[in-house]
């Protein structure tokens, strides 16, 4: 019996060696940047409560000393204490602390645990009923009379949600089911499913009239292994790419439900409500309470969208249209 | 033409019903019952069963839907339950001055990024014209990655709090209380001063409106100078424009023959970025307490009342279906192929 041999077509893997890293970090400093904050923010997301200097969720209070630097005693005999509330920032305390007297740099660290958490879920979960009602949806379109017009239905569905006002929505829908972090979790990923949905709806009806799928239907797989083993990997591409995006804007989105006391309520440290509780104190000079949750969030959000944007060039001219 | 349009309306039917009926769908999920809500807790079991009757709550769903339509289309939307006043007063109320201040910030967002981003594609691929793209693509990422409401919090501490140059971010007409606030025609603080000649109160009024435009500029602008750049970009490395400038045409006149094809994207785009400032209105607007649609909406959505709710979500999903309506004629206009292709088809 003599064995085949097939000529050699192994892809051409870079190897990762350390100085391939560096000049490819040297060549994207953005992208370089980009990816270090994310680094840094999912491992906050991880450790961030542990870190931090002070407990995020509990106030502040100091003890009263007198002019020799002995504490003040109460009648019982205590010392007297007081809240550490609105101090500039400083040595002991990094980015201030705000009215009721906590850390803003330790419930800037931990909220990553808040945020990043509602980003990253609410975006595979959209992205997964997105991917599997788009999959459907379009693989049914102009089958057969009632498939076909269900996939009609569905397909009209998702544009009429995305008529409205996605943040109005999202108050809307937080009236309905309320707040919290699960809450937000959940009506963002229904607001993430129409986004996705399109995406692999649109590569799904090119991919099903592909030879290959012609091919498993004339050997006789199943439907729905054709649809979810061979199609479905190949049409998801798209909508993946965006997952990035889409991160960032669910970011942004939980910060504005916070920021009007529909999201995620304090104590819990979330940038949005923390950004909340300092608008007074802009108008009054005090700017750390808001300023430094702001910048955290906007770092985050420009790298995801940076990351976003490479995955985007990189795929650009590839995958399925490249065929 | 006539064909085009009446075609385009038609079409607005189904749409709006199919939003009437979601904005009251989503009203039956609330949960609680608005009976026990409007009645609050001294009430009796007849008053339960006579205001259930009266609200027509003990009809099948799609009897409720009916009468809901109905109502609806003869302009009543019911009341608030918080204030008791009808709801299509307070929204004939609040909406103008949302609509003053998303259309001031779109006007913003579309000279500064048609401006910005025409002079970005024509630039020079060296020297400033390399600078001047590369800052509007970190200007671009930047802008989309910061809160709208952060941003106008930054304004309010640098201009209000600091150097005092621009008034408190407490409405449309600050310094001045509810009775001196004239009740114009138009419903926006600045447009109703102008009318009645008061121009001390207008120029406040005016001042009090630069902070929130320039907020919405500061963070859409770069959507309107992407697409701008892009299809400019785009339209000028074509084989057209480059004809033309072989043969010696005058550069007003190709700058004419750009625009009026670069145009559609950005004008799609634009329109877009309207109907979304609608939503992303409600945050700016809680920071300058603008007394507008998004504050409206935040109370009632904290308050459960239903159909102020029910109402806003009615407002919104219009709102967005006139703006894609409004694109789609600019289109007809703009764009003579769809004109062909329209008559081709029909």
């Amino acid at each position: 019996m003599t064995t085949i041999t097939w000529p050699a077509v192994r892809a051409r893997v870079p190897r990762l060696s350390a100085s391939a890293i560096w000049a490819g970090m040297r060549r994207q400093k953005l992208l370089t940047l980009a990816l270090g904050i994310l680094a840094v923010m999912i491992v906050l997301a991880a450790v961030g409560p542990i870190i931090a200097p002070h407990d995020p969720e509990s106030v502040l209070r100091e003890t009263l000393l007198d002019e020799r630097g002995e504490p003040i005693l109460n009648a019982e005999g205590d010392p007297r204490t007081q809240l550490v509330n609105l101090r500039a920032p400083s040595g002991t305390y990094w980015f201030g602390t705000d009215e009721k007297a906590l850390d803003v740099f330790s419930r800037t660290i931990s909220a990553p645990r808040v945020d990043l958490v509602i980003a990253i879920a609410s975006t595979i979960i959209g992205l997964g009923a997105g991917s599997v009602i788009g999959l459907v949806a379009g693989y049914a379109a102009g089958r057969g009379r009632l498939v076909g017009s269900l996939a009609e239905v569905l397909t009209r569905f998702m544009d009429i949600i995305q008529a409205f006002p996605v943040f109005i929505v999202a108050l809307a829908l937080v009236a309905v089911i309320g707040s919290g972090q699960d809450k937000v979790i959940y009506v963002l990923s229904f607001l993430f499913t129409p986004i996705f949905f399109r995406y692999v709806r649109a590569e799904t009806l090119l991919v099903r009239e592909l030879t290959f799928v012609e091919a498993e239907r004339a050997v006789g797989n199943p439907t729905r292994r054709i649809m979810f083993n061979h199609i479905l990997p190949n049409s998801v591409t798209t909508a993946t790419v965006q997952g990035s995006a889409v991160m960032g804007y669910a970011i942004l989105l939980t910060a504005g439900l916070s920021f009007v006391g529909a999201g995620v309520a304090p104590p819990t440290p979330e940038w949005g409500a923390m950004i909340r509780s300092g608008v007074e104190l802009m108008q009054s000079g005090q700017w750390w309470t808001s300023v430094f949750p702001g910048i955290t969030l906007g770092l985050t959000v420009f790298s995801l969208a940076v990351i976003g944007e490479s995955i985007r060039v990189r795929w650009r001219g590839s995958g399925l249209r490249g065929y | 033409m006539r064909k085009f349009l009446l075609r385009r309306f038609a079409f607005l039917i189904p749409q709006l019903f199919v939003v009437s009926f979601l904005a009251f769908l989503l009203i039956k999920l609330l949960p609680g019952d608005p009976v026990l809500i409007i009645l609050g807790p001294l009430r009796t079991q007849e008053g339960v069963i006579r205001e259930t009757k009266r609200l027509g709550l003990d009809k099948p769903f799609f009897v409720q839907y009916g009468r809901y339509v109905e109502r609806t289309v003869q302009g009543d939307f019911g009341h608030s339950i918080v204030t008791k006043q009808p709801v299509i007063e307070e929204l004939g109320r609040r909406v103008p001055a949302t609509l003053w201040l998303i259309t001031l910030g779109l006007v913003a967002c579309v000279v500064i990024g048609i401006g910005v981003g025409y002079v970005a594609a024509l630039a020079p691929p060296t020297g400033w014209g390399t600078w001047l793209n590369k800052s509007i693509i970190g200007y671009g990422f930047l802008a989309g990655a910061l809160p709208d409401f952060w941003v106008g919090l930054i304004l309010v501490f640098i201009f209000f709090a600091t150097l005092g140059i621009l008034p408190a971010p407490i409405g449309q007409l600050p310094g001045y209380v509810p009775s001196q606030i004239p009740t114009g025609p138009t419903n926006i603080d600045l447009l109703d001063t102008l009318i009645k000649g008061d121009f001390g109160q207008a120029g406040t009024a005016f001042r009090a409106s630069i902070m929130p435009v320039v907020t919405l500029a500061i963070v859409y602008a770069p959507v309107v100078l992407k697409i701008t750049a892009v299809t400019t970009t785009e339209v000028f490395n074509s084989q057209y424009v480059t004809g033309a400038r072989a043969v010696g045409v005058r550069r007003r006149t190709i700058t004419r023959y750009i625009m009026r094809n670069a145009l559609l994207p950005i004008v799609t785009t634009s329109g877009v970025l309207y109907a979304f400032l609608l939503g992303g209105a409600v945050l700016v607007e809680t920071v300058f307490s603008w007394g507008g649609f998004g504050q409206y909406t935040v109370d009632a959505v904290n308050a459960l009342d239903f159909n102020v709710i029910q109402g806003m979500m009615l407002v919104a999903a219009v709102f967005t279906i006139v703006v894609y309506l409004l694109i789609d004629i600019i289109h007809y206009f703009v764009d003579p192929r769809i004109r062909v292709s329209t008559v081709g088809s029909s």
